[in-house]
């Protein structure tokens, strides 16, 4: 075996494998930003802030990281839903502060789908 | 500024790796499957060059896989003849025994004029001169003349050619290049004694210089600068 097939092989190995381990990663960092923001968003009384910025550290760390496999687009509309949602927490309506929140889940959702391996994202 | 600057040395820097990776003939005569990588690698790359917000693993993933499939690809088609065929199809006869294979020229959608411009682009006017004509699979067109057609060789007309080797060069720019010096087994006691006789003070005088281990020289002298 040639020197050139060899590296062929290993990057034919190499790519799926990188891709498995950065699916876990976006996963990992999506479910815990999701996770704050759930938890901010049951919570029916006064809006629970620190989840929010709990959510919006997670995501800070993880820019980067989802900047190398998701459209920039993408990550910074997570961001910005969440200092939104921040925003209306600290001064607006309950109602919009929850609209807010939802709107920030979907934006988590989006990206958390956006390297999976189903059929829709292959076609 | 910075970041596009960044992004087009890194996909620069890819690109030129993987062509090389895949060999010299990817940038010569090209097989359907290789012409396809190619523009398929060009066209991958400019993507996330042109576009900031698209990862540039987005240009490079595809890349890679590109070149590790190609090389993959063209691995079991050296040694399976049907997978060959497969990937790259037959050379097709289009001449035999100086007659049109009418029925081979319909199947590669040919037409006449297409062939006999083909014929006239490698020089080949005189339809009566050829002997068979085959379509390679890289869409080439090889032609073979009749016998009495073909260039006369040394052979043929029973003449000892100067024995000629590969020519090196071995002064380029006024550089030496002591590698191919030595290549064509000679030094730079020879180098100059050569340079005197030719009228040359050093190397400095030479614009370019060749040879070959049979003692054939190319030389040109530098002129003066304007």
């Amino acid at each position: 075996m040639n020197a050139r097939l060899i590296a062929a092989c290993l990057i034919l190995l190499a790519l799926p494998l990188g891709g498995i381990v950065c699916r876990a990663q976006t996963c990992a960092h999506c479910d815990e930003a999701l996770t704050h923001v759930d938890r901010a968003a049951a919570h029916d009384g006064a809006p629970l802030l620190a989840e929010i910025d709990e959510a919006l550290a997670v995501w800070h760390r993880s820019e980067t990281f989802f900047c190398c496999i998701v459209t920039h687009e993408e990550v910074d509309s997570v961001r910005l839903a969440l200092e939104r949602a921040r925003a209306l927490g600290e001064n607006g309506e309950l109602a919009e502060y929850h609209e807010a929140l939802a709107e920030a889940r979907g934006c988590i959702l989006i990206v958390r789908a956006f390297d999976a391996p189903t059929l829709r994202n292959i076609f | 500024m910075l970041v596009p600057f960044i992004r087009t040395l890194i996909l620069y820097l890819v690109i030129v790796a993987v062509l090389r990776l895949m060999g010299k003939r990817q940038v010569g005569e090209l097989q359907p499957g290789e012409l396809v990588i190619t523009i398929l690698v060009s066209a991958v790359a400019s993507v996330p060059l042109q576009d900031v917000e698209i990862p540039l693993l987005h240009g490079i993933v595809p890349i890679l896989t590109l070149m590790a499939a190609e090389v993959l690809i063209s691995c079991i088609s050296r040694r399976h003849i049907a997978f060959r065929r497969l990937m790259s199809g037959n050379p097709v006869p289009v001449i035999r025994d100086g007659a049109f294979l009418q029925s081979s020229i319909r199947k590669l959608r040919l037409s006449i004029d297409d062939l006999l411009a083909v014929l006239r682009l490698g020089g080949y006017f005189d339809l009566r001169e050829i002997d068979s004509a085959v379509v390679e699979t890289n869409g080439q067109l090889s032609v073979q003349l009749k016998r009495g057609c073909r260039p006369a060789t040394a052979g043929d007309l029973g003449v000892k050619p100067t024995p000629a080797g590969p020519f090196c060069t071995i002064i380029s720019d006024g550089r030496v290049i002591s590698a191919n010096l030595a290549s064509i087994g000679r030094d730079e006691r020879w180098l100059d004694e050569l340079l005197r006789a030719r009228g040359a003070q050093s190397a400095q005088d030479v614009f370019y210089l060749s040879g070959d281990a049979y003692g054939n020289i190319v030389f040109a002298a530098r002129e003066e600068a304007r």
